[in-house]
């Protein structure tokens, strides 16, 4: 027994770490209620005049707005993108393979700025600067890379002999997709859009690239904001994207564990 | 009538690789076939070919008369088993049934009735609402053999559909197949390596190896005349003896390879000096006595007492004969003792030593 309960020094380790990580997170929601207009820790008194501040701002709500709009559409883009280009992977075997892989990963390895920067030397010539079409470009191409990751993982472990299966069952091979192949990967396929939706949700330095003023982000605005008028206003808002994230990151772990358990009944 | 299965001269290669080779067979309506060979042999490729997940590298497969050869698999109309099962684990056990049929556009009424008699078929009609994951890999099985025959497709094909089931499990299913087979009268063609399960389900056996057809027979003609002695030692035990024919003063002998002479009593010709494979199943074997002008002296080199069945091993001279006996209570023979073996002249073939 007091084996199991010896202090383990990796442990702790980790524990500090994660605390270090996380404090600033923590700290950020105190001040998000406080009564003054400072920064201040700990708050001289507590109040929700911040968050009404930021419900009734015109401009904070447009660019809450402009985010969701945003990353929704990057998200269901970049999913029937990385849908198609997992499947598409998966399913075939030839020469110049692992090569094309490797292309469509790469995005993850290069700095976000240098793919702004190109994304918005190109976009110029396009006319896409300033414009949603251009951001929501801007953030599929960071976010299409992920979700061909996650949704390669759920289909490497789905048996394609159960799309065969249907097929032999008189299914046409869209409807052997639709009715066995999706809803076996479906939890791949959701972790992917929630995943890319926050991403999008997040992102500041594309949009800063790409974006004009009538695009301003979520992010953007709290940039701003740090730089013109630091009130706990942001503390709110960021207080607000913080349970946003672990509320999506929740739903990530309810799914992934389904997609699991899915997984472990293929025999 | 047209034959239900046609196979005509089919081979596949995968790059240099001749996977299945001038492949060519009868299916008739009705009729149980099963494909045996060892891992590798070429079986599962020639089903694949016929379910048109594969596309042949030469010839063509006719189903019913109709050339399918280029026929998108899902336009085929034939029931498929595997040895995972294969089941949907999204769906419960109706669902997977009843999926061929949805995809045919069949009336959800409709449906429903089907599915609870082909479950009630299997004897799973109670566990129409559960999972796959919910169920034994026996019932798992029989749920497939149900999905697979629920829209009374032209053929059923099922490849090694025991092969993941315990050994008392997978005669208990022989038996249910076989029975459910019959009652359909669907023509099915089934894959294994197991040679008894082919020889007890099968009308008829088509032995593969490396890709291409031993011998296409039923059961009893392949055990009693196989066509070479590869046949003879792939289905169940023989005595496979080398060796060529000799003449001596109008009296037949065969002599094996191992120097052993064996008197032979045979009608019509037979090739004097060619290579040739002597084959003499152990069962068919008897002890005699030093009268009989045929018996084979040898001496009883070990024995095993497997108390239905006493197996010898005797060596005829330099020659290895193995002899099983039916255990009459006797005393079994003894290591060392002399003995001479003999047997109806029907049951020593003379067969082509080498496979195809
Ligand atoms: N897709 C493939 N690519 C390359 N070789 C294959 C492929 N499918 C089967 N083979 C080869 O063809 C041979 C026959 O395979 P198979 O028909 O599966 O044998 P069996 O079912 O009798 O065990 C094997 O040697 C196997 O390695
Ligand atoms: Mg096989």
């Amino acid at each position: 027994m007091s084996d199991g309960r010896r202090l383990n020094p990796l442990a702790i380790f980790s524990w500090v770490v994660v605390a270090f990580l996380l404090l600033p997170l923590i700290a950020i929601i105190p001040m998000s209620f406080s009564s003054s207009s400072l920064l201040r820790l700990p708050p001289p008194g507590y109040s929700l005049r911040w968050y009404e501040a930021y419900l009734f701002n015109s401009a904070w709500m447009n660019a809450t707005l402009n985010s969701v709009i945003i990353a929704c559409a990057t998200s269901i883009l970049s999913v029937a993108l990385g849908t198609a280009t997992a499947y598409g992977l998966s399913r075939t075997k030839w020469k110049g393979k692992a090569l094309l892989q490797a292309l469509i990963l790469s995005p993850l390895l290069i700095p976000g700025i240098v793919i702004a920067v190109a994304t918005y030397s190109v976009f110029s010539m396009l006319k896409l600067n300033g414009t949603f079409t251009g951001i929501i470009l801007g953030h599929t191409i960071i976010t299409f890379p992920y979700t061909v990751v996650v949704i390669s993982a759920a289909l490497e472990r789905f048996d394609p002999r159960l799309e065969q299966m249907a097929v032999s069952l008189g299914a046409t091979p869209l409807k052997a997709f639709a009715f066995v192949t999706f809803p076996i990967i479906r939890a791949g396929i959701i972790i992917a859009s929630l995943f890319a939706f926050l991403h999008s949700f997040d992102e500041v330095v594309m949009a800063t690239f790409i974006g004009g003023p009538a695009t301003t982000t979520l992010p953007l605005r709290i940039w701003d904001g740090i730089r013109f008028e630091l009130t706990p206003v942001i503390a709110a808002v960021s207080s607000i994207l913080i349970l946003i994230s672990c509320a999506v990151i929740g739903i990530t772990e309810v799914f992934n564990h389904r997609s699991r358990i899915l997984a472990g009944e293929k025999p | 009538m047209n034959p239900a299965v046609e196979f005509n001269n089919v081979s596949k290669s995968f790059g240099n690789f001749v996977a299945v080779r001038d492949f060519s067979l009868k299916v008739e309506n009705g009729q149980f076939v099963t494909l045996l060979g060892s891992s590798g042999s070429g079986k599962s490729t020639s089903l694949m070919m016929l379910a048109g997940f594969m596309a042949p590298s030469g010839g063509h497969i006719s189903i019913d008369g109709r050339d399918v050869t280029e026929l998108a698999p899902h336009k085929r109309n034939i029931g498929l088993v595997y040895q995972n099962y294969a089941l949907f684990p999204h769906m419960t056990v109706a669902a997977n049934v009843g999926f061929p049929l949805k995809m045919r556009h069949v009336a959800k009424a409709e449906i429903a009735r089907r599915v609870r008699s082909a479950l009630e078929k299997v004897h799973l009609d109670v566990f129409a609402d559960r999972f796959p994951a919910q169920l034994s890999g026996g019932q798992q099985q029989r749920v497939a053999l149900a999905r697979a025959m629920v829209f009374e497709p032209a053929i059923l094909l099922m490849d090694e559909p025991l092969g993941a089931l315990d050994k008392n499990l997978r005669e208990e299913m022989q038996v249910e197949i076989k029975r459910i087979q019959r009652d359909v009268g669907i023509t099915t063609i089934y894959v294994t390596h197991d040679q008894e399960e082919a020889m007890s389900m099968s009308d008829n056996v088509v032995v593969m190896s490396k890709g291409q057809i031993e011998q296409a027979a039923p059961p009893a003609q392949l055990y009693e005349r196989p066509r070479n002695a590869f046949i003879a030692q792939f289905i169940g035990s023989a005595n496979v003896i080398p060796g060529f024919v000799k003449s001596n003063e109008g009296a037949k002998s065969f002599v094996s390879e191992t120097g052993t002479t064996i008197p032979l009593q045979m009608h019509g010709a037979v090739e004097e000096g060619a290579r040739k494979a002597a084959i003499v199943r152990p069962e068919r074997i008897r002890f005699g006595t030093g009268n009989d002008s045929l018996a084979v002296p040898a001496v009883v080199e070990s024995v095993l007492y497997g108390g239905t069945m006493i197996r010898y091993a005797t060596r005829a001279g330099e020659q290895r004969i193995d002899v099983v006996a039916v255990n009459d209570g006797g005393a079994p023979r003894q290591p060392g003792e002399t003995v001479h073996l003999i047997w109806e002249p029907k049951d020593f073939l003379l067969v082509d030593a080498t496979a195809n």
